[in-house]
């Protein structure tokens, strides 16, 4: 069951009982970036899973592009860098995600509340653990913010340093009602 | 021969999946996540190394009673 979108719907007076699912891939050949279009806005809120190995093998954060915006967007993390935890400021909604080995995936979920409504603007929280072949598996927690008051109906996802997704990459799209 | 990016793209209200190649924009927008990330990366790096310095000073000065510069104060101060 989705950690994030207990805690986040938890504040919401009523809630149906489900996630929904919206669309899923698993690509079968290295892809630069996976998009998916046409996201219903029947929902209230979105949850994002990823399961991603990066090619080349290393570690691999994904960037999220909501609607082509590429401005007006930011977010902070916490994560490890192996000798501690740090704080991060970063340019793009992402998350800590993907392998640094060969076939290894790392693993990640993204919630984004609100997404279909049209007055706030667009904010996510996300968890993700980038697994590895050392002792050194640093998981992360992420807050995004998106200056944008229309609904969000594209997603795309990026590797960061031009890395692109490896064979057996998969992201998952669920949507919650309230009821 | 010339790798050809390509990406996957998912229409939800069908449900068909179709690989298509980036286009110059797309190349373009990668290029430019890229440079940025690294940019942001190695400020961070960067910080978190001249933070970890300034806290050796400061603890090197301590133990030798010292004075400690403001800068190396101010990273012993919680």
């Amino acid at each position: 069951m989705p950690i994030l979108g207990i805690i986040a719907s938890s504040k919401l007076t009523a809630v149906s009982s489900a996630f929904e699912f919206i669309a899923r891939t698993e690509i079968n050949s290295t892809q630069s970036s996976i998009t998916f279009s046409s996201i219903s806005t029947s929902y209230q809120h979105l949850l994002i899973l990823g399961s991603v190995a990066p090619n080349p093998a290393n570690e691999v954060t994904t960037i999220f592009t909501w609607n082509s915006q590429t401005g007006n967007r930011s977010a902070i993390y916490i994560g490890s860098s192996g000798s501690g935890a740090f704080a991060h400021d970063a340019v793009w909604l992402v998350d800590y995600s993907g392998g640094n080995g060969s076939n290894i995936f790392g693993s990640f979920e993204h919630y984004v509340p609100s997404y279909s409504n049209t007055t706030y603007t667009k904010s996510g929280v996300s968890i993700g653990v980038v697994e590895s072949t050392s002792s050194h598996a640093p998981g992360s927690v992420g807050y995004q913010q998106l200056e944008r008051t229309g609904a969000l109906t594209s997603l795309v996802l990026t590797g960061t340093s031009s890395q692109s997704f490896a064979s057996g990459t998969s992201y998952a799209i669920y949507g919650l009602k309230n009821s | 021969m010339t790798e050809v990016l390509t990406k996957l793209v998912v229409d939800c209200s069908t449900g068909e999946q179709t690989v298509v190649p980036l286009t110059a924009e797309e190349i373009a927008q990668r290029e430019a996540d890229a440079a940025a990330y690294a940019e942001a990366e190695a400020a961070r790096v960067a910080a978190e190394e001249a933070k970890a310095a300034l806290k050796a000073s400061a603890k090197a000065k301590l133990i030798a009673g010292q004075p400690l510069t403001a800068e190396e104060a101010e990273v012993l101060v919680i």
